[in-house]
């Protein structure tokens, strides 16, 4: 008889023999590494129309137009660049169209749209999937979207599934995204955006599908909640979150996870906003 | 960011690393994108991840999370067996065939208990270590390992090998 351990030992050593290092793999890994980056700290605000054209993650933020509430949007699609929509005047687009997705869960998706003029006002004559919407503490109503996906393409954006934080930097990930893939419901996906000129942050954390509040904070003491719909929890920060920030999900049955924007862990029982000024989730699912 | 540091650690440990993501996935394609994710997640977050001590345990659990992930999302690929297991079947004799009898039945089971195996004996991880590669406790890490071997010894064509547990 063969020492089972000993034969895993010399096969699994002697398979790696041929294993080559991968080409320009210090390379490739910086370069996908700053596009995560720059996605993860990619916003466009409404003074930033100057900056349109420029192919980054879809979030756009419109400013409020005299008289009406501020609108803002934030796209989970993916498409070639354009230029700023005309009205309101200080909108601007910007898209990753290097982001390509198979699929998204279809109980994901938030299935009253906001009105047509809201969404024409975003992006005049283009079809919107919408996946969550609601309102700001602040009155602003943002909507997360994919305005693609009648043109085949798919949105191509945060999504956390199987512990796995996952930015769709990767065109060989396809997200057959189930319930069960959210069984362990530990890492919460967030992207955000922001251009150069930047001064807001869009936070999206694409939670399990029964996420039901979310909170924010920028230094682990003082939270904020976040608007949540579909597990998809959105807020709008006055500046780039810090890197000592903190994401906390909680879903249907209390459990409530925590951590920073990169890896999560469950926390020992769930626990309220402490923050006084923080408000619920503008409508929870 | 300073990129002097991360590129000093792909330098060190990109080999290492790529021969871990072969193990997981089975090809060298597969292996390089695998590494290539993992270590631009990495440099993604490096001022934390290179404060840790170890930027090699939370890369090995990117590459676990993410095998399983497109495991998952490309399981039709891997019902179907190979041709490697029909000519190991016919040669069973020398230390070739043996060891693409176990190469093929470590690739067969499933990721985590692979993952777990390979980080077992491959990698020469402890239990505390594997259980944060694959985001689970020690305990779990242990029964998915007990699994994988009974599984392996249990497969028709390597129980003559190494006998069936309990025999």
């Amino acid at each position: 008889m063969i020492d089972l351990d000993e034969l895993l030992r010399e096969t699994l050593a002697g398979d790696v023999e041929g294993v080559a290092l991968p080409l320009d793999l210090a390379e490739i890994a910086t370069r996908r590494g700053q596009r995560i980056r720059r996605r993860r700290r990619t916003l466009t605000t409404a003074a930033a129309t100057g900056s349109a054209g420029a192919v980054v993650v879809g979030a756009v933020a419109i400013s409020a137009w005299a008289g009406r509430p501020a609108h803002s949007q934030v796209l989970l699609g993916s498409r070639p660049s354009e230029p700023p929509v005309t009205r309101p005047s200080q909108a601007s687009h910007h898209h990753d169209a290097g982001l390509v997705w198979t699929n998204w869960p279809t109980d994901r998706r938030f299935g009253t749209a906001p009105s047509q003029a809201f969404l024409d006002a975003v992006d005049p004559g283009q079809p919107q999937t919408v996946y969550a919407e609601g309102t700001m503490s602040d009155g602003t109503e943002f909507v997360v979207s994919d305005p693609t996906a009648d043109r085949g393409e798919v949105p191509g954006f945060v999504q956390g599934w199987n512990n796995v934080t996952d930015f769709g930097e990767s065109v060989s990930v396809g997200p057959s995204m189930t319930d069960g893939s959210y069984l362990a419901f530990q890492t919460p996906t967030y992207d955000a955006g922001d251009l150069d000129t930047a001064t807001t942050q869009w936070l999206v954390v694409v939670g399990a599908p029964d996420t039901r509040t979310a909170s924010y904070s920028a230094d682990g003491t003082s939270w904020t909640s976040m608007s949540v719909q579909e597990g998809i929890a959105v807020l709008k920060l006055p500046a780039i979150a810090p890197v000592d920030a903190q994401i906390r999900l909680t879903d249907g049955s209390g459990h409530t996870v925590q951590g920073g924007l990169g890896v999560t862990g469950p926390v020992a029982s769930p626990s309220a906003d402490s923050s006084p000024t923080a408000t619920g989730p503008s409508s929870a699912p | 960011m300073d990129d002097s540091s991360f590129r000093e650690y792909v330098a060190a440990r990109g080999l290492a690393l790529t021969r871990t993501a072969y193990l997981l996935c089975g090809n060298q394609h597969d292996a390089a994108d695998l590494v290539q994710t993992a270590l631009s997640r990495a440099y993604a977050d490096w001022g934390r991840v290179s404060r840790m001590g170890s930027p090699d345990a939370y890369i090995r659990r990117i590459m676990a999370n993410q095998r399983t992930s497109w495991w998952r999302s490309r399981r039709r690929e891997h019902l179907t067996p190979g041709p490697l297991l029909d000519r190991v079947a016919e040669d069973r004799t020398d230390n070739v065939a043996i060891a693409d009898l176990v190469r093929a039945a470590v690739r067969a089971l499933p990721p985590k208990q692979r993952a777990a195996i390979v980080f077992r004996y491959f990698e020469d991880l402890d239990d505390a270590a594997i259980a944060y590669a694959l985001d689970c406790s020690p305990a779990t890490v242990r029964s998915q390992i007990s699994r994988a071997l009974t599984q392996l010894r249990q497969r028709a064509d390597l129980s003559e090998l190494v006998g069936v547990e309990g025999s």
